[in-house]
């Protein structure tokens, strides 16, 4: 009962993970893989996770793991597929944004993908997921310093792309 | 919205000094479909990127453990195969064919009992005549047995008799 009442408090935030997941690996077979590892992961667990506070952290804490793994063991058996390792690798725009000037588009989606690792996951978690400099900082394992110093610097990139930004 | 206010946000959120508030209100601002400042255009794509990735959600349904765990265990009892079949045949067979060899032998070799001569266990004889009669019954089975072993040997002494031996001379 006590597992079932975790499992449903997790599945609220699926979406969540799924979307990290998938910006880690590319792969949307592989991010639902790894979202339902996570969700063993916290039956197992449950007795541990009742006593963590931020259980969404908790999770994609696991995410980031579980995809790391799965990123290491696809390198390990076809070293070919690292292309794969960012959603945002496909430079193609994302099809739901209603925009006509694809040029920006293109220009926000290259700069976005040749960010560094490290600054994709930051940039995720901060403006796509909105989460604190800290509850990043727990999830990544980064300390919050380095969140705020890679933050700083993939805007400072977007912003040096972004050429007629002229507001 | 005051386009100024916009712009000194903006300023904030490139240096990465924004709250979670205000990055929140700069998206409701370039996701809001109403008229943006022109100026603003290219910024406003970044943030439409931003919120058209925060919608992404999986269309897998996510299956809690508790009825993977269920399948699981059913898979596994259905998991039946024909080499395990052929395995449980192997050992069935070996084991009769074990057993009916057992008891073959056991019966082959099994030795005629010897006729007991009960009498003798229980009873005392006293009378000569009767112990008389006793012994020749107990030494014509001792006759019956010498002479049966008499007859294997002779007909073995005659199979090598009638042997020819190689390089002998005839």
């Amino acid at each position: 009962m006590q597992n079932e009442n975790i499992i449903r408090e997790v599945m609220k935030y699926k979406d969540k993970l799924y979307r990290f997941a998938l910006k880690m690996l590319g792969n949307e077979f592989d991010a639902e893989d790894v979202v339902q590892e996570v969700m063993v992961k916290v039956w197992q667990k449950s007795d541990q996770l009742e006593l963590i506070d931020n259980k969404q952290a908790w999770c994609m804490t696991v995410t980031r793991n579980l995809s790391i793994d799965k990123i290491r063991g696809r390198k390990s058996t076809n070293a070919s597929a690292i292309e794969d390792y960012h959603y945002l690798t496909d430079t193609k725009p994302t099809p739901d944004i209603q925009t006509e000037d694809k040029e920006s588009l293109s220009i926000v989606m290259k700069t976005l993908n040749s960010l560094p690792d490290n600054q994709k996951e930051i940039i995720h978690l901060r403006d796509i997921e909105g989460y604190t400099y800290k509850e990043i900082a727990e999830i990544t394992g980064y300390s919050e310093e380095q969140v705020k110093v890679n933050l700083f610097r993939a805007r400072q990139k977007l912003k040096h792309e972004l050429r007629n930004f002229t507001y | 919205m005051n386009t100024e206010y916009i712009k000194s946000l903006l300023d904030k959120y490139f240096e990465a000094q924004t709250t979670i508030e205000e990055e929140k209100e700069l998206s409701n601002y370039f996701n809001s479909g109403s008229a943006i400042d022109p100026r603003f255009n290219q910024v406003a794509v970044l943030f439409k990127v931003f919120k058209a990735e925060s919608e992404i959600k999986s269309q897998a349904d996510f299956v809690a453990p508790t009825i993977v765990r269920n399948v699981e265990v059913k898979k596994e009892a259905k998991v039946f195969t024909l080499q395990r079949y052929l395995k449980i045949a192997a050992a069935v067979l070996v084991l009769a064919l074990s057993s009916f060899l057992v008891v073959k032998y056991t019966l082959n070799n099994t030795v005629e009992e010897t006729p007991k001569i009960e009498v003798a266990n229980y009873i005392e004889v006293t009378d000569p005549d009767e112990a008389m009669a006793y012994t020749e019954d107990a030494l014509k089975i001792l006759a019956k047995v010498f002479n049966t072993s008499q007859t294997g040997v002779d007909a073995g002494m005659k199979v090598i008799d009638e042997t020819p031996v190689i390089g002998s001379r005839q």
